[in-house]
């Protein structure tokens, strides 16, 4: 089914910008991780292997989901997502406890994230859902859509991974504002989201929630706008307290961490400080590979994996870190272009689903890298050392291709 | 297309956090880069200080008090930064590097050692911690001595661990200047041995014995005890690390000679003067009497007998010849008020008040000694005066800084040198000196083979901070020259409260002899007494 007059049409943009990211990524992780190898009397191409193995692994994917027609995927949407609820009721029995976190499972020479698939998975559904729904026009859709992306969030933030359950309210957020639903459907999701925000405050949050009545009230809408809408507000403001203690200390400690970075220079704020420095200490030219004194000298822990912008940001000055973002720019664009193109709006909603997901990564994990946003372990893709993130973006690129690819009736 | 028109509206967000990342790059590293670069230095650099080798002291023959030697210091890496130990023998280092491998660094670090152990203690005190000379001359020479320390600068992880292996020095330090005093080490020694005799037989609380080349103004001894062994400073009680030398005290009758001396320069009196005896006298509501009774020859007396037998009431009637203010500018002449500068830092200038404050019984009070105090420094420089023909010598006690390679050497001699009182009194004083020892309470200075002139005192102790005299305590002291013919050497003996004997004479004048006996044979000055 595949032939060359389809691999034409893929995206030649979109294919060399991730080819040069997982280039610059490879070569960050090489230079975070040598110095730590060779202390330890290790390999040092230990890490750049196993990422490579896994960069294998992400490319017979890609290859997979470029073949493969994404509308199969409309299909096998609900078979995916029981699968994806399926390992992460299982990871939280059987899986091994990173720092404790369960959020691996171990399978050999080799672990997998399932929370990693649960993103691609949610965004397969989600466009499915929303296709199939034309928008949400019942409070019964409405139901069904929150139940569709809690349960997953509930699951990822029991292991606990706050960041990964974060990525599914963005992954929501964004489908939906792509999505033919009400303009009203999307205040209603982004009200609770100012409730979360205002609920410390209490008398501030009665106010807010009074202000949204009387919003409404004028625009004269129907009953069961009422309900959702007031109802997620007050459902958010009962739960917040909830939640905060169903947050692991760390997790507290990085968000208080966050709001006051100073105030604990070795502790929770630690991260960001070193992050900072070593960002700012290599200036606009950088500091040259393998030259970065806060990479070598491993002032962050782990870094080649969620602050692996640090090492292009010391080593590669303003300059590499620019074109990292010019980069994720390029991806970002394609992907709205392949989206807007796309031939059905199954393919438009899975094409901005992945768009939206790459983009909060981004954002994310760039901002917290500058300490612009609290520390939550989000990776940033194509770069961070990490398989199941590697791969999962991978399949990512690989369905945005194959609708890219079939954005035409094929003339054979 | 509504789809389109959604899709700009958000491509405008991504732009808008594009832009936002861009703005924060920009300013973390162009607006901020100077600011996180010295932080990131900072936080993996850490240097370490390394003592410099301190300058040796050596004695005017090259015999070493004060030397450096080579140490093992061991500091830990993990978790961070610390000394386990310093100063420790090769081989006690050797065992904690073995007990830690990896972790434990060992640098090599100068000790400060006295070989010598407590000669001269106080005269050359110690050092600190951190190479500091914290007394005596290891302090007032310290910029000369401590040379400059060398920097040990690492990198390290946050962990401490080494990053590129090696410790990287970067500036190698400079070795200090060796300091040559004017004290002879075997002089020294015998002053040191005769003071502690006579502490331990008088059971006196201290002592002291100062000799000084009479000619040239170098102090050849200055011993001070009790003192402490400066290897282990810290074990001996902090007062006696305090060089008594710079205190000031009440000098008492050693200080006749000096009023005797401004009386005759002065003329109010004339060697052939007689002085009214006289066992008591009253000046502004004061009582002046004699420590001992006098058997008097006549109703006058010589100057002669007035310093033989130290009378106080006699003396007295010179300060009142002389009147405040020509007495006050003749002591200023002598040198007392001012510091002699010998070379240690904290010296006392004595109390010398200014004439105008004087109490009317003071010019009495002072020509015996009272109402006025002294350095031991300060008498023996205006004894001086009296080995070259009226001049006064400085005393001093560091002969040459030089550096190791010899590319710098910066000589000391004999500072001030006031003439004091002419040519003619001090030949005169010399005879009266004489005369004391001859018939006077300077009898037990008596030499066999060379002629001595001196002068006992015997000082009430004043009491301290307040005014009045402390009961039954005194201060037993002798001053004199030798050989009197062409005086060589002048030598100063203090005892501090003596238990069994307070007399200047019997306390102090055994001492003297011996000390200065010892110190011209040993010098090979050739006799005199005929």
């Amino acid at each position: 089914m595949i032939n060359f007059r389809m691999l034409k049409l893929s995206d030649l943009f979109l294919w060399a910008a991730v080819g040069a990211l997982l280039a610059i990524g490879l070569a960050a992780i090489f230079s975070s991780t040598y110095q730590l190898q060779l202390k330890a009397g290790g390999d040092p191409f230990l890490f750049v292997t196993k990422q490579s193995l896994a960069l294998l692994l992400g490319l017979v994917g890609l290859g997979l989901f470029c073949y493969l027609d994404y509308q199969r995927l409309r299909a096998a949407a609900p078979y995916l997502y029981l699968l994806v609820i399926f390992l992460l009721v299982a990871i939280l029995f059987t899986g091994a406890g990173v720092s404790g976190a369960q959020r691996w499972f171990q399978l050999g020479f080799f672990s997998f994230q399932p929370s990693e698939i649960a993103k691609l998975v949610l965004i397969i559904a989600l466009a499915a859902f929303l296709t199939r729904e034309r928008g949400i026009r019942s409070v019964w859709a409405v139901g069904l859509l929150l139940g569709l992306v809690g349960l997953p969030f509930l699951l990822i933030f029991k292991q606990p991974d706050l960041g990964t359950a974060l990525v599914f309210f963005a992954i929501l957020l964004g489908m939906l504002a792509a999505a033919e639903t009400a303009p009203l459907l999307q205040i209603l999701l982004i009200t609770p989201v100012i409730s979360l925000l205002l609920r410390p405050i209490f008398p501030l949050w009665l106010i807010y929630l009074a202000a949204v009545a009387l919003a409404l009230f004028l625009t004269q809408a129907r009953w069961f706008h009422w309900l959702t809408v007031l109802g997620s507000n007050v459902g958010v403001g009962i739960a917040l307290p909830f939640l905060w203690g169903m947050l692991k200390s760390y997790q507290r400690q990085r968000i208080v961490a966050f709001l006051n970075p100073g105030a604990d220079p070795l502790g929770a704020g630690y991260h960001t400080l070193q992050s900072k420095i070593a960002i700012g200490g290599g200036g606009f030219l950088g500091k040259g590979f393998l030259q970065g004194s806060q990479t070598q000298l491993q002032f962050i822990p782990e870094q080649f994996s969620d602050f692996i912008f640090s090492v292009v940001g010391e080593e590669f000055g303003l300059l590499g870190a620019l074109l990292v973002l010019s980069l994720f720019g390029l991806i970002v664009w394609r992907g709205l272009v392949i989206a807007a193109g796309a031939r059905d709006s199954f393919g438009r909603l899975l094409a901005y689903g992945i768009v939206t997901m790459l983009v909060f990564h981004f954002g994310a994990n760039v901002g917290m890298a500058l300490g612009v946003l609290p520390v939550v372990g989000i990776p940033l893709p194509f770069l961070s050392y990490g398989g199941s993130s590697l791969v999962m973006n991978l399949a990512g690129l690989g369905i945005l291709q194959s609708i890219a690819m079939r954005r035409q009736k094929l003339i054979f | 297309m509504e789809f389109n028109r959604r899709l700009r509206i958000l491509f405008g967000l991504v732009i808008c956090l594009f832009l936002v990342i861009v703005l924060r790059l920009f300013w973390v590293q162009i607006v901020r880069h100077a600011f996180f670069n010295r932080l990131s230095l900072d936080q993996r650099t850490r240097i370490i200080t390394l003592m410099a080798s301190r300058g040796d002291i050596v004695d005017r023959n090259g015999a070493v008090l004060a030397t450096s030697i080579d140490t093992y210091s061991a500091f830990r890496q993990k978790p961070r930064f610390a000394w386990v130990a310093r100063r420790l023998s090769s081989a006690e280092a050797d065992k904690l590097k073995a007990a830690e491998p990896g972790n434990i660094v060992v640098l090599k670090e100068k000790k400060r050692i006295y070989p010598k152990g407590a000669i001269a203690a106080q005269l050359l005190g110690f050092v600190g911690a951190d190479n500091q000379g914290l007394s005596g001359v290891e302090q007032a020479f310290d910029r000369y001595l401590k040379g400059k320390e060398g920097k040990v600068v690492t990198e390290g992880d946050p962990e401490g661990r080494e990053l590129y292996g090696a410790l990287r020095e970067i500036e190698p330090g400079e070795e200090g200047m060796n300091l040559t005093l004017t004290i002879d080490e075997n002089i020294q020694f015998v002053a040191e041995r005769e003071i502690v005799r006579t502490i331990r037989e008088f059971r006196a609380q201290s002592g002291m014995i100062l000799l000084m080349d009479a000619r040239n103004g170098e102090i050849l001894a200055l011993a001070s005890k009790p003192d402490f062994d400066p290897n282990d400073y810290k074990k001996a009680d902090a007062k006696r690390w305090h060089p008594a030398f710079l205190d000031p005290y009440e000098p008492g009758s050693t200080f006749k000679v000096i009023s005797t001396a401004a009386g005759l320069d002065e003329g109010v009196i004339n060697p052939d003067s007689r002085l009214p005896a006289s066992d008591r006298l009253e000046i502004g509501g004061r009582v002046i009497e004699n420590s001992h009774a006098i058997k008097w020859p006549g109703p006058q007396i010589s100057l002669s007998f007035m310093l033989e037998q130290s009378i106080n009431t006699a003396v007295a009637q010179i300060g009142l010849k002389l009147g405040p203010e020509r007495f006050y500018r003749r002591l200023k002449k002598f040198g007392f008020g001012e510091p002699t500068g010998f070379g240690l830092a904290g010296e006392s200038k004595g109390i010398v008040r200014y004439w105008e404050n004087w109490y009317k019984p003071d010019p009495a009070m002072i020509t015996f000694g009272q109402s006025i105090a002294v350095t031991p420094l300060q008498l023996l420089r205006a004894f001086s005066a009296f080995a070259n023909r009226g001049r006064l010598v400085s005393p001093y006690i560091v002969k040459r800084v030089e550096s190791d390679d010899g590319n710098f050497v910066k000589m000391f001699g004999a500072g001030m040198t006031n003439q004091a009182v002419s040519g003619r009194t001090a030949a005169e004083i010399n005879k009266l000196l004489r005369n004391v020892v001859l018939n006077g309470s300077g009898r037990r200075a008596q030499m066999a083979l060379f002629t001595t002139g001196g002068k006992t005192g015997t000082a009430q102790k004043a009491a301290p901070g307040g005014r009045g005299y402390l009961k039954g305590h005194y201060i037993a002291s002798f001053i004199g020259l030798a050989p009197l013919t062409d005086p060589r050497l002048i030598c100063l003996v203090i005892v501090d409260d003596p238990q069994t004997s307070i007399w200047g004479e019997s306390v102090a004048g055994p001492s003297f002899k011996n000390m200065v006996e010892y110190a011209l044979r040993y010098l090979n000055v050739k006799p005199d007494m005929i």
